[in-house]
């Protein structure tokens, strides 16, 4: 954001009223002008308010790139998903048709992965999701992968290239809709043994970190 | 106000379905009846923001095209601006075919053997990411009118 447009919020959007020949300008202000002045001060301040809070973020997100740490608190991540609550229902059809829910894996700990084959950061994840699962599957750890891809015919080609061994669903609009509105890929989200959401990243962030929160949670 | 409503649309978190890619096409072009014509399209990528060129590096990515409504006069090709070869922060050294910022696409197409107003209309179609993610395929759709005089 370019810091130069914020005073413009105020200037151009309450523009003082010209001063009129009957009353100096050093006249005391009128009460209409005391409301503009007042209007004016107001949306200068929810602005730089705004613009604090943004720069915040973009600077947070920076930070996060450049030392790889992760975006697990709720106001980073993609949705209204609170961390802590309990994980939205997740019922999909697999790649051969059969259903899997999410209540299905109670007692395990969860990762889902929301990801498309046409997502570039997707297939960074992919085989660190791989390793993962062969690492920690005995120990409870089940990862699910949900397709946001429109065509469902590139899905399974794109799984068997790629040897993904952890369950992939078919996703869709309304499912992205009911995990808050996943539209950056990939976005995943760490559910414990009980079923509370416990982490999520929204985009590409590193392994060591997703293995980290789900070693976490593995614990005892 | 119209700053501070800019201010609230773009405060990220907001995962809504974003306007990544603006389109700026003429009013209105002169043709000549039967003779070939261009028609010059720019296309703002949002900062922040890349997607993918028309040739992307790899097959699994989906490349920036226009569908042309079959109904108008005859396309013939679109020539893309030179694409950018760039890395970013998620693909671990390997760089991307991509376009940013301003660009101008010119598509070519014959006018009708006959004068009058005609309409072109298509459909921009392209695959965003920013460094952290990538986002659903985009569409804008495209309209531009036609003088043809013999």
């Amino acid at each position: 954001m370019d810091e130069s447009t914020l005073p413009n919020v105020g200037e151009h959007a309450v523009p003082e009223a010209p001063p009129s020949p009957e009353t100096p300008r050093e006249a005391q202000p009128t009460p209409v002008s005391t409301g503009s002045r007042i209007l004016t001060i107001g949306i200068l301040a929810c602005a730089v308010a705004l613009a604090v809070v943004w720069i915040k973020q973009d600077s947070d997100r920076a930070k996060v790139i450049k030392e790889g740490k992760p975006t697990t608190s709720a106001a980073d991540g993609p949705s209204p998903i609170k961390i802590g609550a309990a994980a939205p229902a997740l019922v999909l059809k697999d790649l051969d048709g059969r259903t899997v829910t999410l209540a299905d894996l109670k007692g395990k700990v969860v990762m889902v992965d929301f990801w498309a084959t046409w997502c570039e950061p997707c297939q960074i994840m992919i085989p660190w999701l791989i390793e993962m699962h062969n690492r920690y599957a005995s120990q409870g750890l089940e990862i699910v992968g949900v397709a946001m891809d429109d065509d469902q015919k590139d899905v399974r080609p794109f799984v068997d290239k790629a040897k993904m061994n952890y369950p992939i669903l078919y996703g869709n609009d309304n499912i992205a809709d009911s995990w808050g509105g996943v539209f950056g890929l990939p976005t995943s989200f760490l559910i414990d043994r009980d079923g509370k959401i416990r982490a999520t990243h929204q985009g590409l962030v590193g392994k060591d970190v997703l293995e980290k929160d789900i070693k976490g949670l593995l614990q005892p | 106000m119209i700053a501070l409503l800019m201010l609230l649309l773009a405060v990220p978190g907001q995962f809504t379905k974003k306007t990544i890619v603006q389109i700026d096409t003429p009013d209105s072009v002169e043709a000549h009846a039967g003779k070939p014509f261009d028609v010059a399209l720019r296309f703002h990528v949002q900062d922040g923001y890349h997607i993918n060129s028309n040739k992307p590096t790899e097959e699994y990515l989906i490349a920036t095209r226009v569908e042309w409504d079959a109904a108008g006069p005859k396309h013939l090709t679109d020539d893309f601006p030179p694409a950018e070869l760039k890395q970013f922060a998620f693909t671990n050294g390997k760089k991307l075919s991509v376009f940013e910022g301003m660009q101008t696409l010119k598509a070519h197409f014959t006018a009708p053997a006959s004068a009058g107003t005609i309409a072109i209309d298509g459909v921009f179609k392209y695959q965003a990411c920013d460094q952290h993610a990538c986002y659903p395929p985009g569409k804008v759709p495209i309209h531009v009118t036609v003088k043809v005089d013999r």
